[in-house]
């Protein structure tokens, strides 16, 4: 019920918005805020009311649809999927408290995000893989009218293009999801059944065929290298607060579809092809960071930042479903790991990106030459950018050091070499950021920049908040890995 | 309990900076210090009560704290070591910023307890890193100067380039023996050994500035002068050292550590110890002198003698602190760190007389401390060859002349007439003065009580003839480098050593700017496949033209649904107030569509069928999609 509820909320939120009253500007954002608040405050309810040492799914909703198809509506979650979903959640209530240009179409702008929030927010808690991609084709379409009506630059192009590449990647999903269906005896979209009965083990070509097609699907939305470059072409026309949720929340959905379903349901042949979706794992990061560092346009440099991180959440995943049984720990350890990358990254470059709109706001570029000096100007900003930066390059005492420690840890014990090479991205990661917050904050500060403003203050709460949380994360991940740590022992097979 | 030892500074550091912006010198001073104070006062409770502490992050991740002989002693060292810097750095440093100058400073107080007291190589790593960036912060301190912030850039990359080996070290010891604890260590064999030594020497040597690293401490020399006398007395450069000497017994277990470490010690003294001789700045000099005697005190670790490393990082401390406040003072009057223009500046008597002593226990001048531990190093490095015994002379030779050319240059010329100022700036330089001094005791007989933690320590001799030669080059040094602070020949002819030996150079040529460049070609190329692959779908449309004009019905339809949809998509871009009402509706119809597809199959039977056409629909709508907006 509780799930239902997460969904509904939402969902009830964006229709009110668009037929119900005329709301003006400040009331649409103070009731989508409102209502953005709400799946939060039931997805922590949902925190107090699992157990970890319970079950694998729980809160599960099991509703016949079409019962002989083996259709249904099933919600429940895992640890997993419980903490990527909260982070989300609060994702989502910054992103709709975050200033923005709506163009004189406040309710519509508020409508999409809180309809991308059912979407989004159902796809991490569905049980059934039908629902699953329904979900995934749902959040498609309200990220398209975010970034093609609220954009700027070219936004209707980067918003087809995102529309276009992806759906591409959804097709795949969907012949994977159909193959896995056939395979399946008796058939069914039922994950938990899924899981259970791996339907292709030992299924040769086919099998083969059916894994390739998830992961080409979800490398396009994760994105890995090389189905990556819809996403700095997105990101770069979005309004923040939609890059900051395609960022944080649309990109998990690659990794968080990755580990739900062919690591979950097809065991035998994800062991088989683990190492190569390890290497192009790594290839992500290694080029993503490089690409990253030749950038002078911000939101470029920060979505390339992105390929680097998702290519470590997947290392994660890949190392995880690299073997069938054996090294236990350390692979619990790297799915830990990618878990929490999913989290920290989320917060992380939500808040970056969210920063990169606040330079918008005010200079109306993103390139990072036009800016400089801007320290004295605003130390506010600078503050909370050095620390969403640091945190992103993975500096201990912030999110992400504890998850790309447990994603390094984990991998050395079973590919030492490909993590040795992805440690590097770590140093780059670490260049990129200082070299753009000296280019951006220090040295000379441009004339124009004269009347530059420091943080508003939503902005100031909304980016304090998601930092103060990227720390808490950092100094003790514990309530986190509490949740996470059984749900990913039991899917490595460590009981 | 133990958790308050860093954590106290790193809080008091957030309220430093959050509520004394305003506040006078005097007060900052005496807050900052009594921080440091406090830290001093909690390792004596922890000691006498034998605190630890642990914090569980999950059932494999634990963060361990715990009191060691060898973390104790740099424990205390950092935190007495400390106070005198901050009382400097608040009456010394310029008024803006200085807040958050001694936030930062406490700060890395905090930090660098944290990697003291850490049981487990996890909780070093976090430390580690940590350490790395306050000192970031602390060298781009004065950020308006965009080369400061370069620099502090440099620092940090080169330090966490090292800081890889660190975290290699940890998986390898992970992947081994399943924990992180220090105390699991010795089950380490084999390659996880060899990896695990190999990571932790890479991390060390570039902490503590080794070759072929050192050179990111001229970098450093950006920050404020008090930010630069902690982290070369106690807080960053030391760690390195601290690390070796804390696991020696586990690293020794691979038979090339003990020769790695020495001769890498060994050659770092005597380089640094020339790029020293050889620079025309006073912070420079210093900082290549730390270089120096690091390479001494891996020297000792090098040769077995992991606590010889200890009291040398000590004596080092009480010296090379003071040395960089008294470079500070003496730069403020004269505008300028150049040897030249220094020696205008003129210092008080009391600041000379403690560079004096500073000077000598860097020279290893008898009866000094430095002297001591100096001549031990020597002696154990003869243990080991006595080729190692003689380049060690040589090192302290070197260490002399640079020394004095130090003195020579800035602090032999007094004014009489009484310095200006509250005094709290020098008083610091003077206690450390003191405090050098007395550890002449090193000499005594009654040092055994010092010693004899280390049971190798205590029944060190020195040997007769490795005396004489030693004191005989420190001699000669002195003499050369108060010739040298007179003609600086070196330092103007010698650009080679200079510059560090063209390392910088090469670093830039091997590493930075191939670097930057492939990352710009990669953007580029990146750039390029975007293309290609908007191109091929270009194509899958001209493709799709060419054949729809062969079938007349289709264009019709597919042309006629694309202009439709770019209309529909032209009418959304606008903002059409009723976009919902479309849009909503098609979304339940597709959703319900999709549904009544579902149900008549349950009366056909015929499901593979459907999801083909599923399937098909989907690249329909792909096609339509690109067509409407491409044509």
């Amino acid at each position: 019920m509780i799930l239902t509820l997460t969904l509904a909320v939402p969902l009830a939120g964006a229709l009110i918005l668009a037929f119900g009253p005329r709301f003006r500007e400040q009331t649409a954002r103070r009731f989508a805020v409102a209502t953005a608040t709400v799946p939060l405050l039931l997805l922590i309810g949902a925190w107090f009311r699992f157990d970890p040492a319970g079950p694998q799914f729980q809160l599960v909703l099991d509703v016949p649809w079409v019962p002989s198809l083996g259709m249904g509506f099933r919600l429940g979650v895992d640890g997993i999927a419980l903490a990527v979903a909260s982070m989300s959640a609060l994702l989502f209530v910054g992103a709709a408290a975050y200033p923005v240009d709506t163009k004189g179409m406040a309710r519509q702008y508020y409508a999409w995000l809180l309809f991308l929030e059912m979407g989004s927010l159902g796809l991490f808690l569905a049980l059934d893989l039908l629902l699953f991609y329904v979900f995934f084709d749902l959040s498609l379409v309200g990220m398209y009218f975010l970034i093609a009506r609220w954009g700027h630059g070219r936004p209707r192009y980067a918003a087809l293009k995102f529309f276009i590449y992806t759906l591409v990647g959804s097709l795949a999903l969907l012949l994977g999801i159909l193959g896995l269906y056939l395979a399946a005896e008796p058939a069914t979209f039922d994950m938990r059944a899924l899981i259970e009965q791996q339907p292709l083990a030992g299924g040769g070509a086919l099998a083969g065929l059916v894994l390739l097609a998830f992961i080409i699907g979800f490398a396009i939305k994760t994105p890995l290298v090389p189905f990556h470059t819809w996403l700095p072409r997105a990101h770069v026309d979005a309004p923040a607060p939609a890059s900051a949720l395609l960022a944080g929340v649309l990109l998990k959905m690659g990794t968080f579809g990755l580990l739900r379903i062919p690591l979950a349901m097809m065991r035998e042949t994800f062991a088989a092809w683990a190492p190569w979706i390890a290497l192009m794992a790594v290839l992500s990061i290694i080029y993503g960071a490089l690409v990253a560092l030749g950038q002078n346009d911000m939101k470029r440099r920060i979505a390339y930042t992105s390929i680097n991180h998702m290519g470590y959440t997947v290392l994660g995943i890949a190392v995880a479903g690299a073997m069938l049984e054996g090294n236990e720990t350390a692979r619990q350890l790297a799915l830990t790991g990618a878990t929490l990358e999913m989290v920290a990254h989320g917060l992380i470059t939500g808040s970056l990106f969210l920063v990169a709109g606040s330079f918008w706001q005010r200079g109306e570029t993103y390139d990072i030459d036009a800016y400089g000096g801007l320290a004295a100007q605003a130390p506010r900003l600078m503050l909370l950018t050095v620390l969403a930066s640091f945190a992103s390059f993975g500096l201990p005492g912030m999110a992400g050091f504890v998850a790309e420690f447990h994603i390094f840890v984990g991998t050395f014990a079973v590919y030492p070499w490909l993590a040795a090479v992805g440690l590097l991205g770590i140093v780059i990661t670490a260049a990129l950021f200082l070299q753009m917050l000296q280019r951006l904050f220090l040295g000379a500060r441009p004339e124009r920049w004269a009347d530059f403003g420091d943080l508003r203050f939503s902005e100031y709460v909304v980016l304090g908040v998601l930092v103060a949380l990227t720390v808490l994360i950092g100094v003790y991940p514990r309530f986190l890995l509490d949740i996470i740590v059984p749900s990913s022992r039991w899917l490595v097979g460590g009981g | 309990m133990l958790w308050l030892i860093p954590l106290l500074p790193l809080l008091s550091a957030v309220l430093l900076y959050g509520w004394c912006q305003g506040v006078g010198r005097v007060v900052l001073a005496a807050s900052a210090g009594l921080v440091s104070l406090i830290v001093a006062a909690l390792l004596v409770a922890g000691v006498m009560h034998a605190w630890s502490a642990v914090l569980r992050w999950s059932e494999t991740l634990t963060l361990q704290l715990g009191l060691s002989e060898t973390g104790l002693i740099f424990a205390f060292t950092v935190a007495l070591v400390a106070i005198p810097i901050v009382v400097y750095a608040a009456a010394h440093e310029p008024r803006r910023g200085l807040a958050r100058l001694l936030a930062l400073l406490t700060a890395f107080v905090g930090a660098m307890q944290l990697l003291l007291l850490a049981r487990d190589l996890l909780t070093l790593l976090i430390a580690w890193e940590l350490v790395g960036a306050i000192s970031w912060a602390l060298i781009a301190h004065q950020g308006s100067d965009a080369k400061r912030v370069r620099h502090a850039n440099r620092v940090f990359l080169v330090t966490r380039f090292g800081d890889l080996g660190l975290y290699i070290a940890a998986a390898a010891a992970f992947a081994h023996t399943g924990s992180f604890a220090y105390s699991e260590l010795a089950q380490l064999d084999g390659v996880a050994l060899n990896v695990f030594v190999a990571g932790i020497v890479l991390a060390c040597a570039s902490k503590s500035a080794q070759l072929p690293f050192s050179p990111w401490l001229f970098a450093a020399m950006s920050g404020p002068t008090s930010a630069s006398a902690l982290l070369h007395s106690a807080t960053m450069v030391p760690a390195g050292v601290y690390l070796v000497a804390q696991l020696h017994g586990e690293l020794d277990t691979a038979a090339w550590f003990g020769p790695m470490a020495l001769s890498l010690g060994l050659s770092t003294a005597l380089a640094s110890g020339l790029v020293a001789l050889a620079q025309p700045r006073a912070k420079h000099l210093l900082a290549a002198s730390t270089s120096a005697h690091l390479g001494l005190m891996w020297v000792a670790v090098g040769a077995g003698y992991p606590g010889l490393a200890v009291l040398h990082f000590v004596v080092h401390a009480l010296a090379k602190a003071p040395l960089f406040l008294a470079v500070g003072i003496a730069a403020e009057r004269a505008g300028s760190y150049r040897l030249q223009r220094l020696r205008s500046a003129g210092v008080s008597v009391g600041v000379s007389v403690a560079a004096l002593v500073a000077a000598a226990a860097i020279a290893g001048v008898f009866p000094l401390g430095g002297a001591w531990t100096k001549e031990a190093v020597v002696t154990v490095a003869g243990k080991f060859s006595i080729w190692a015994a003689i380049l060690a002379m040589l090192a302290g030779g070197l260490s002399a002349a640079y020394a004095a050319r130090l003195y020579v240059s800035v602090f032999h010329w007094t004014r009489g007439e009484r310095p200006a100022g509250t005094g709290l700036d020098r008083a610091p330089v003077c206690g450390f003065a003191v405090a050098g001094a007395a550890t002449a005791v090193l000499w005594l007989p009654a040092s055994e009580g010092v010693t004899a933690a280390w049971p190798g320590l205590a029944a060190l001799e020195f040997k007769a003839w490795e005396l004489v030669v030693s004191f005989g080059l420190v001699a000669l040094g002195l003499v050369a480098g108060a010739w040298f602070a007179r003609h600086p020949v070196l330092a103007e002819r010698s650009r080679l050593l200079r510059g560090w030996l063209g390392i910088p150079t090469l670093a830039q040529g091997l590493c930075v700017a191939p670097m930057l460049g492939l990352a710009r070609a990669l953007a580029r190329f990146d750039d390029l496949w975007d293309r290609v692959i908007t191109g091929a779908a270009l194509g899958v449309r001209n493709t799709a033209l060419i054949l729809a004009r062969g079938d007349d019905t289709v264009v019709d339809a597919g042309v006629r649904l694309a202009s439709r949809l770019t209309n529909w998509l032209a009418v959304q871009g606008r903002g059409a107030g009723e976009w919902l009402f479309d849009e909503i509706p098609q979304g339940i119809a597709r959703l319900s569509g999709a549904a009544s597809r579902y149900a008549t199959t349950l009366q056909t039977g015929m499901v593979h069928h459907y999801y083909g056409m599923i399937a098909a629909g989907f690249l329909a709508i792909l096609a339509l999609l690109t067509l409407g907006e491409l044509l």
